[in-house]
């Protein structure tokens, strides 16, 4: 049966893939699509003759209906590949696998017994606090018991994380007013002590009640501190979260001359205030939710309601929640369990460090999504185009901008190709040099013990040394290794006659392109395709070149970023603002980027200089214009 | 139904024209000189003057009909075998030209930039790109043609314009060539260049609008048309008609004769980047069409999976002939001269009856519809 | 299978095939001879002699650690001598060539040409034919023509300045637009004329000049005090120049083909001439008897005004040539302190000027199209257009029409500058 079954995946062509992927074009002009879909019914049956195939190839499944129930309910949520949980001796069912990740926390014996609701004992309280987070085991919680005024001796606690909460606020913000500055009037009832110490005696600004332990436990581990009450079957919550972190700073990896100089730091709320401070609208949602079931990550979610494509805010946040993962570290990660297939080097969305070019995208219709205590802020959908720009090309005047932006656009070129083209001239088409020249390297060469492939190989292998040494070297002795790595080895290695001088030159232009690639993920993948360049050149010459460029080409018009093609707005062709490889005037920029269907595509007015004379709707223009029509109903 | 997805009207004429003009980096230019001697640049000139006049008689029929395509509405008026036999005529001129292209190319490698590796080295790569493109699909390969189209006109244009230094204006006289009928006769045979004809109403059903499918056709017309003429008005100026009626891949030798100064020059194998590119477009395109067909034919619900038998036997077709000259022949002699009755007699023929088939009274109907 | 077996799989596949299936092109620069220059020169029995001379490797400047076998100036351009074998053709004397040069030998950096006298009058053809077809040889490459030995060449060329013959010929070619002393044309230009209808070829010629050769075999034995000759006159002559020292090669002149055969030479005025014709003519300096002082030279500078307008009636027999010229000229020097910036002065110089270019012209011409009944003018080219359709073109005998064709020249002169002073210096 496997057999038989394996020999039949090999006739299966997988075209679901392709079939079933995301497009933000609303339902009217996918029309076409879906009544072919509906009709087709044998597609549809392949679809499900795939999905068995694939049950049945991960292991036997005990009830294949209900796989494939299971399947077809999970499948637009699917986005681990249950192959990978699976060890081999096993073979459990991926289902079961599934249901018993889902359940996982609830299964775990301490917590099984914790009741849903709080009790109005205290002590019940106090000891289910202490089964929740472990104690005296965990040093980090800390239960305060303390009496609320003198007149009623009315018990309570309060149970914070240590570090988490900010001291100051504890000591004057919730202890003092209820150990010092409170009086509950003795005839009041048990009940409402907590309404009245929650409208009277609590001037935090943030308090709420809960009465479930499941809300009291995340908040409490969100560094609020939870008050506790005798009698009262709820808990309040205040907000006194706090944290050491480190404070906004200056950006790290994407530096400006012009511009803002602040960058995001570690802490979510931190971040989207910076975002907020710069669009102060109303219309900026930001959405939080929770990914991680041993312990959730907050990730916010952030758009303009009034701009943004609601299909994309949807399946940004259905691929969010689809995440079954224990703990999400960084947006690195999040990225990398959101990105839509294929697999590729290239990023499919924009991580960047800088407030204002999220605010920036922001208001062009783009998602932003804020994970946890990454610095970075994931930007998307995002095309190749913006993974070449900077901050920077749209606060200089435009033909600075574009000045700009044609450097670094050949830098890229550069960077990918510039030692692939080195080889394959000096190995395969060595009349394309000037004789002159031809004659100077072939002399350099003439010591040189290596062919040219490898010669370039190990020049490209020890600047990528030092490039990684640069990173990881202490900072104190980082710049002087830099210098001695680059300049002592290079300098060393012509004059052992390992290398040829030209060849420097070359990997050294090389580098410098690939530094000036903005986006740090986009520089690797440009640095790794070098690395496929130069083999292809090895082998074939331009010839190869050109093979690998147009697979390249291909592969990024078929790389779709949250549906979005992402060689948009130049293929697919969608009428777009002058701003793609060079940078426009500002006052040009009127639309929003088509492709991504925004429910407004136009972002400015078609005359953003009415004040300019010689715009043709300025106001003298139309003072003129409507003094004219005056004299003509005057002169009727 | 086959599973395309969308084609916006710039990408598909950017993949008509470069799967048209692509030619022209082989042997086609040469054909034309030897038809048309020092006349040979009017050639495509007149072919496009008629494929125009073609055009205008049939568009109307591709245009008025949304989401039809040549094939469904063949289907409608000519039933079901009549439809089965014509798309499989087509599907068979596909393979042998594929295939023969694939072996022009190859050996034009071979010739030029890698003279010492064996064919299959060049071939095999080159066959799994083409597989790679063919396998993503039309979307794909229409979006790249879109992104290159501008950089490969401006390669040629350069190419052109650099060898203006050679240019010699009397070449193209004697003005009529080999004589004003023998040239229409030329001419005409020559719309067999023209395929972008047949490609659009393959196409048509999956332009957004269906009405750019007019538009499309005329400006592709012209930029096919005038390309050809440029590059053999060019060719015929540089190598006069004498010399190049016995020289194949004309582009790839004005490409040698480059020679502005001193840096300027040797540029040709710079220049494979952009007639690789155009094969690389004509070729994927035309295999992915032939699955398209073949698909449609026989009522398959997916394409992709034929594009590895169908790779397979190009690769193994394009090494029927025996050698370089043989293909040569085979090429201008019977694919150069008769390729217009599949590339433009069938689509005329097929839709000019559908055209009277559909009968007056639905014609009326359409223009009121479309006025309203 | 899993991925990653999948993935590694493949990985070795790749790295097991890839060496085995690329790099059959590749070659390293280190590993070839460029050779920059080739000679042809016939032998007995059908047989060549092929020249080549390779260039050799060497640093763009020297460091001061590196350099090593800089050798001296006196060395020969390129480094290395000349290599010259016998074969049937030119492919297999490179095949001979690399049995005593030890890279691989290539073309592929080649810059020029060297075509014997002897060979050139039988027909190039026969030759350049199998070049054509070879990929490694280019036709933007320079034909010289040798009166001699083609070895010889190579063994006397000592440039003054350049030091590499790829420079060198692309000076040459700078130069000679500026002299018009001798038509170089590039190797395409040379196949197309013989190649097309109504056309012939020309090519410039290198000549030794045996006098300054000796002359330096001398000064290299120690004798010195060699002068040039008492009754010695400016001679245009290809390897005839009157001077001493420099490069005893000469580029002067031009060789004029009928069909693929050389049939004579051109010299350096008769070359000027030729380009003035063709319209391909720069700012030229010459110098003219002057009309009012005798024996006496005035220099001008000569341009083309706008292109000559060549008008043949075909229908006539004998044809009718005419070529009307339309020449523009800066006066540069006048010996005498005769005042030639006077309009009426001016007037008689052009006169003068412009009746001696009509008749040397006319003699020219009528002399090549009687004598050879060779067109190195592209006289009879432009006659293309007269023809309805290619058949008639390809019938017509246009050499047998040049045998009696009649050619009148129609120069206008007109000297619209005088330098940079206005009247002549005199002296009191």
């Amino acid at each position: 049966m496997s057999f038989w079954s394996k020999i039949g995946r090999l006739f299966t062509v997988d075209d679901s893939i392709m079939d079933e992927d995301f497009s933000l074009l609303d339902d009217g002009q996918e029309q076409n699509d879906q009544s072919m879909k509906g009709t087709d019914d044998n597609s549809g049956g392949r679809k499900s003759d795939r999905t068995n195939d694939n049950s049945t190839k991960i292991g036997k499944s005990d009830d294949p209906g209900e796989t494939q129930q299971n399947e077809s309910r999970t499948k637009k949520l699917k986005t681990i590949k249950p192959r990978k949980l699976i060890s081999p001796t096993k073979r459990i069912p991926f289902y079961a696998i599934h249901i018993r990740s889902r359940q996982a926390p609830t299964d775990d014996q301490t917590n099984s017994t914790v009741p849903e609701k709080l009790s109005k004992d205290l002590q019940v309280n106090r000891d289910t606090v202490r089964q929740i987070f472990h104690l005296p085991t965990n040093a980090d919680v800390i239960i305060r018991d303390f009496t609320i005024s003198e007149t009623v001796t009315c018990k309570a606690f309060a149970v914070f994380m240590e570090g988490m909460s900010d001291k100051e606020i504890i000591n004057s913000h919730v202890l003092q007013p209820l150990m010092i500055l409170s009086s509950l009037s003795p005839d009041e009832q048990v009940e409402d002590r907590l309404h009245t110490v929650k409208e009277k005696l609590l001037p935090g600004n943030q308090v709420m009640e809960y009465d479930k332990w499941e809300d009291v436990r995340k908040n409490i581990l969100s560094g609020s501190t939870a008050v506790f009450i005798d009698g009262a079957e709820k808990a309040l919550i205040v907000e006194t979260k706090g944290w050491e972190q480190r404070g906004v700073g200056e950006t790290k990896t994407e530096t400006v001359v012009r511009g803002p100089h602040d960058a995001f730091t570690e802490n979510l709320r931190a971040n989207t205030g910076l975002v907020r401070s710069r669009i102060r609208t109303e219309k900026l949602i930001t959405e939080m939710m929770q990914v991680g079931e041993l312990a959730p990550t907050d990730v916010a979610v952030m758009y303009v309601k009034s701009i943004v494509n609601p299909r994309l805010v949807e399946e940004v946040k259905r691929r969010i929640k689809a995440i079954k993962v224990d703990f999400l570290q960084d947006s690195g990660i999040l990225e990398q369990f959101i990105e839509d297939p294929p697999k590729g080097l290239i990023p499919r969305m924009l991580a960047t460090e800088r407030p204002d070019r999220v605010a920036a995208s922001l208001s062009e219709g783009f998602v932003a999504v804020f994970v946890g205590q990454s610095p970075y802020v994931l930007i998307l959908p995002t095309v190749i185009w913006s993974l070449i720009h900077t901050a920077e090309d749209a606060y200089l005047r435009y033909p600075f901008g574009s000045l700009i932006r044609i450097i670094r656009f050949s830098a890229l070129l550069a960077a990918l190709l510039l030692p692939s083209l080195y080889i394959a001239i000096t190995n395969y088409h060595p009349e394309m040099i000037p004789t002159d020249l031809m004659l100077a390297i072939a002399a350099a060469r003439e010591r040189v013990p290596f062919p040219v492939v490898l010669e370039v190989l190990l020049m490209e292998l020890s600047l990528e040394l030092i490039r990684e040494a640069g990173i990881r070297i202490p900072n104190v002795i980082g710049p002087t290794i830099g210098i001695v790595g680059a300049l002592i080895l290079g300098q060393a290695a012509v004059q052992a006659g390992i290398i040829s001088p030209l060849l420097v030159i070359v990997v050294a232009v090389t580098a410098l392109s690939a530094f000036t690639m903005p986006n740090y993920n986009f520089g690797f993948a440009i640095r790794s395709l070098r690395f496929l360049f130069i083999l292809l050149a090895a082998m074939w010459g331009f010839y190869g070149i050109t093979l690998g460029i147009l697979v390249l080409l291909m592969h990024f018009a078929t790389l779709k970023s949250f549906g979005v093609p992402m060689l948009s707005p130049v293929a697919p062709h969608k009428p777009s603002s002058p701003d793609i490889l060079l940078r426009g005037p500002v006052f040009k920029q009127e639309k929003r980027p088509a492709s991504l269907f925004t429910q407004d595509a136009k972002r400015q007015r078609h005359f953003t200089r009415p004040w300019d004379p010689t715009v043709r709707d300025s106001e003298e223009a139309q003072k003129a214009n409507s003094e004219s029509v005056k004299g003509g109903n005057g002169g009727d | 139904m086959i599973k395309t997805g969308h084609l916006g009207k710039y990408e598909v004429f950017a993949l008509v024209v470069i799967s048209a003009v692509a030619d022209m980096f082989l042997s086609v230019p040469q054909g034309f000189s030897i038809y048309g001697a020092s006349a040979a640049w009017m050639i495509p000139f007149l072919s496009m003057i008629f494929c125009l006049g073609i055009w205008q008689m049939i568009v109307p029929v591709l245009a008025k009909r949304r989401n039809k395509d040549i094939m469904s509405l063949t289907e409608q008026y000519l039933g079901k075998w009549g439809t089965a036999t014509a798309v499989l005529v087509v599907a068979v001129m596909l393979l042998v030209d594929t295939a023969s292209t694939l072996r022009i190319f190859t050996e034009t490698v071979v010739a030029t930039v890698l003279p010492k590796t064996p064919i299959s080295v060049v071939a095999v790569p080159f066959l799994l790109v083409l597989i790679y493109y063919a396998y993503w699909g039309i979307e794909g390969i229409s979006r790249v043609s879109w992104f290159l189209m501008p950089w490969l006109l401006l390669g040629v244009a350069l190419l052109l314009v650099l060898n203006i230094n050679w240019i010699n204006l009397e070449y193209i006289f004697p003005l009529w060539g080999q004589g004003f009928t023998k040239l229409m006769w030329s001419g005409w045979f020559a719309t067999g260049v023209f395929k972008n004809i047949l490609f659009i109403s393959f196409l048509s059903s999956l332009l957004r609008q269906p009405e750019d499918v007019r538009k499309i056709g005329f400006w592709s017309i012209i930029t096919v048309g005038t390309a050809y003429t440029l590059v053999t008005l060019a060719f015929i100026m540089v190598f006069s008609p004498e010399a190049a009626m016995r020289s194949h891949f004309p582009l790839y030798q004005l490409g040698r004769l480059i020679y502005i100064g001193r840096f300027i020059q040797r540029l040709e194998a710079g220049f494979i980047f952009i007639w690789a590119a155009m094969a690389l477009i004509e070729l994927a395109f035309e295999l992915w069409l032939l699955t398209y067909l073949t698909g449609w034919v026989f009522r398959m619900p997916v394409n992709r999976p034929l594009v590895f038998p169908f790779a397979a036997m190009i690769y193994a077709m394009s090494f029927l002939a025996r050698n370089f000259s043989e293909m040569l022949v085979i090429n201008s002699q019977i694919l150069l001269k008769w390729k217009w009755v599949i590339d433009i007699v069938l689509p005329l023929l097929v839709l000019l009856w559908v055209r009277f088939r559909s009968g007056k009274g639905e014609r009326d109907h359409e223009q009121t519809a479309q006025v309203t | 299978m899993s991925k990653l077996r999948k993935l590694l799989s493949m990985v070795l596949v790749l790295m097991l095939v890839l060496p085995i299936t690329g790099c059959y092109d590749l070659m390293e620069l280190e590993g070839m001879a460029f050779i920059v220059s080739l000679g042809i020169d016939k032998a007995p029995e059908n047989m060549i002699d092929v020249t080549a001379r390779i260039a050799v490797p060497r640093k763009l400047s020297a460091g001061p650690g590196g350099g090593g076998g800089g050798g001296g100036k006196d060395e020969v351009v390129g480094g290395a001598k000349p290599v010259t074998v016998r074969a049937h053709t030119v492919l297999e004397a490179l095949n001979l060539l690399n049995t005593s040069v030890e890279r691989r030998v290539s073309l592929i950096h080649l810059a020029n040409i060297v075509i014997g006298e002897s060979l050139a009058k039988e027909g190039v053809l026969e030759y350049l034919r199998p070049l054509t077809r070879y990929r490694e040889f280019r036709r933007t490459i320079v034909v010289f023509i040798a009166p001699g030995n083609v070895r010889e060449i190579y063994e006397s060329n000592k440039p003054l300045l350049e030091q590499s013959i790829t420079r060198w010929t692309e000076s040459l070619t700078d130069v000679n637009r500026h002299t018009g002393l001798s038509a170089m044309q590039k190797l395409h230009d040379f196949i197309s004329s013989i190649e097309a209808y109504n056309e012939d070829a020309i090519a410039s010629v290198l000549a030794v000049n045996e006098k300054v050769k000796e002359q330096t075999k001398q000064e290299k034995k120690g004798s010195e005090g060699q002068r040039i000759d008492a009754d010695g006159k400016p001679n245009f002559n290809p390897g005839e120049v009157e001077r001493l020292g420099g490069n005893p090669l000469e580029f002067l002149g031009t060789a004029v083909f009928h069909q693929d055969r050389l049939v004579t030479y051109l010299d350096g005025i008769d070359t000027r001439m030729l380009l003035t014709i063709r319209g391909e003519l720069l700012r030229t300096q010459m110098d003219f008897p002057d009309p009012i002082n005798k024996d006496r030279y005035v220099n001008l500078e000569i341009k083309h005004a706008r292109k000559p307008i060549i008008k043949v009636d075909l229908k006539k027999r004998p044809i009718k040539v005419r070529i009307e010229e339309s020449l523009e000229a800066d006066l540069n020097g006048v010996q005498r302190p005769t005042d030639y910036s006077r309009p009426d002065r001016i007037r008689l110089l052009e006169k003068s000027v412009s009746e001696r270019l009509k008749n040397r012209q006319e003699k020219l011409v009528s002399r090549i199209f009687h004598e050879y009944q060779a067109d190195p003018f592209d006289i009879m080219k432009r006659t293309r257009n007269q023809f309805r359709t290619y058949q008639d073109l390809k019938s017509f005998d246009f050499r047998k029409v040049l045998k009696d064709a009649e050619i009148t020249v129609d120069v206008k002169l007109n000297i619209r500058r005088i330098g940079i002073q206005l009247s002549p210096i005199e002296s009191h």
